[in-house]
């Protein structure tokens, strides 16, 4: 393949038009000249940004944040944007994982409070936290409260005595998104939900107690509540077996659905139906369901996390910082060619970044910009960043992006090393699974403090803070 | 592909895939089958103490194949419950009937080693090569 993108400046690639029939817009590539050799050598991601190109509805650009890697339909790191109301919505344009995402809780606690007890608080953790498949340690709900959990979402958890308002009020669209169908979800989805909830999961969630080690911006780290030293939790989980099914059931629908309304697309994952249509509606309520469920996770979680630090080390104000989603569709409204359209945005694999002044933003952190939470790999370090210019559809990286596949890192990497690398750097690992610390090894990762160099560079956040991993919990 | 049938692993950018073979187009379903769950488990002894019956309807073959796999993630996510042999009949059109052997997840003796989320319709394929069956599939993991 002979990838013949245009540079439009430093960190930005274009795929033209005429790349491939069916291409209604240009793909944008947020990227350096480094990193897209990488990508053009094995071409895969970059023909997945060229395939959602011809998603019918398309506007702008399909773009690609700079954490871009391969998955199946849309690229890890895709944002796509369709108008309203006859755009197309594709279960593949937000993942399996519907609404995986990351929440950072800052603790009162400062490096050398943790000083003698970081290995108490990883095994109370670990024990804390359900982690792994299944339903394990997973809390039981009635059916009749699931569907709650579906419409409230975060907020189902507060009620139950788990968080408190102010939690809510700490998230992106305050952890309870409106326009949930708990009816659009199947049994087979329900059944998966019912004990999972309050579990983490396997693959790379994890639960990360963490360190600030470096800040680069004060005001905004000022605004978050953070500095330097003080020891923060990150939660990465998503909606557990509910989510995934969610999205099997309806690209199955959307995959027969697509003859009737005449839509070809080049890659069956990116199967969809109008958003007006009755699949587009219904894949909509349940995937905001789904979204819903996972917000009552991560906060069933920060509950579980706030009690397991609690009996480690006394009484303290654990406070939500942030929560993002960031496998997950939206109606959202944004100015293309100079006309203010409504769009539905799908980020598979990439953060919303809302700009300083957004009216959607709490009024705490309208001024400066939306918190942006990029997990790196276990051993190595994560980052908070900020929203800046709003391009992309307001979006950023979610991630380190993987450089290994699974396989790969299984083949290469050795796991007494992996073990022995992260005790070295300090790190306290539990992980229910050793074959998945071996997969989830820092090598098999591309380097996060790249990613958010070139997410900076080419203006989409600005850096605020960088955090170093001090206990892992995985599934 | 020494085997005459089996199914092996592949990677697919940060996820992996499945590719099984054999002479009839029952055995690709029933190595793929046993493949995803093997790649979940890896190797464990898993003993057929009960039996269930799957049925499935699909448009085309990479469907039926799509959501047969899928079937294995329910029992094992869903249901809590391991298979660990399986028979598989194709039907008319793109149908087929199966029956599955396996027991419950003993924590115990049971440990879950992969999360595969799904199974993604990217890239599947179902197809005949020269006297055999061949079908692939990339896992969401």
């Amino acid at each position: 393949m002979v990838w013949d993108l245009e540079k439009l400046d430093e960190y930005r690639w274009q795929i033209p038009r005429g790349y491939k029939p069916g291409m209604l817009v240009p793909g944008l590539i947020f990227i350096d000249g480094e990193e897209l050799a990488n990508l053009k050598e094995e071409g895969q991601a970059l023909e997945q940004v060229a395939n959602a190109a011809c998603l019918p509805g398309i506007v702008g650009f399909a773009y690609a944040m700079p954490d871009i890697h391969t998955g199946y339909g849309l690229p890890i790191g895709g944002v796509v944007a369709t108008k309203l109301p006859d755009g197309l919505i594709t279960p593949g344009g937000v993942g399996y994982d519907i609404n995986c995402g990351v929440r950072l809780l800052a603790t009162p606690w400062r490096e050398e409070d943790l000083e003698d007890k970081w290995s108490d608080l990883a095994d109370e953790l670990y024990r804390a936290i359900p982690s792994g498949l299944g339903d394990k340690g997973g809390l039981k709900i009635a059916q009749g409260d699931l569907d709650r959990v579906l419409c409230q979402g975060a907020a189902w958890a507060v009620e139950q005595g788990m968080g408190s308002q102010e939690d809510l009020s700490m998230s992106e669209e305050e952890g309870e998104m409106a326009g949930a169908d708990p009816d659009a979800v199947s049994q087979r989805a329900k059944k998966r939900g019912q004990g999972q909830l309050g579990t983490l999961g396997s693959g790379n969630h994890f639960v990360e107690v963490q360190v600030v080690d470096r800040i680069y911006r004060e005001e905004e780290a000022r605004v978050m509540g953070l500095s330097q030293g003080q020891v923060v939790v990150m939660i990465h989980s998503g909606s557990r077996g509910l989510g995934h099914q969610v999205c099997s059931d309806y690209t199955r629908r959307m995959v027969e659905a697509m003859g009737r309304y005449g839509i070809k697309l080049p890659d069956r994952q990116l199967a969809g139906a109008p958003l007006s249509s009755p699949e587009g509606k219904r894949y909509f309520g349940a995937m905001v369901a789904a979204a819903n469920y996972a917000w009552a996770n991560r906060q069933v979680l920060t509950h579980r996390v706030r009690e397991a630090l609690r009996q480690v080390m006394g009484h303290g104000e654990i406070r939500v910082v942030w929560d993002v989603a960031h496998n997950i569709a939206k109606i959202e409204e944004h100015i293309v060619g100079g006309e203010e359209l409504k769009l539905c945005v799908h980020r598979k694999g990439a953060t919303r970044a809302l700009p300083g002044g957004h009216s959607l933003l709490p009024e705490v952190y309208r001024g400066m910009g939306q918190p942006v939470l990029v997990p790196g790999d276990m051993g190595s370090g994560s980052y908070v960043l900020v929203g800046n210019r709003g391009e992309g559809f307001a979006s950023a990286c979610h991630g380190a992006g993987r450089r290994l596949s699974r396989g790969e890192a299984k083949r290469l990497l050795q796991r007494d090393e992996v073990f022995a690398e992260l005790a070295e750097a300090g790190v306290e690992l539990r992980a229910a699974s050793r074959q998945v610390v071996l997969e989830e090894a820092p090598t098999a990762y591309k380097d996060v403090d790249e990613v958010v160099r070139i997410s900076e560079g080419a203006g989409l956040t600005r850096q605020v803070l960088r955090l170093a991993p001090r206990c892992v919990i995985k599934g | 592909m020494s085997e005459s049938k089996g199914c092996r692993t592949f990677d697919h950018g940060g996820d992996a895939g499945l590719f099984a073979w054999g002479p009839r187009l029952e055995d690709v379903f029933e190595q793929a089958f046993l493949g995803l769950v093997d790649y979940i488990v890896e190797g464990q002894q898993v003993r057929p103490q009960e039996e269930r019956s799957i049925r499935l309807e699909a448009p085309d073959g990479e469907s039926l194949l799509v959501e047969w796999l899928g079937e294995a993630l329910f029992l094992i996510d869903g249901e809590g419950w391991l298979p660990g042999r399986v028979k598989v009949k194709v039907g008319e059109g793109f149908s087929l009937e199966a029956k599955v052997w396996g027991e419950a997840i003993d924590p115990e003796c049971h440990w879950i080693i992969r999360d595969v989320k799904a199974v993604t319709y990217h890239g599947s394929k179902l197809l005949r090569e020269g006297d055999a069956w061949q079908a692939k599939v990339v896992l969401d993991l």
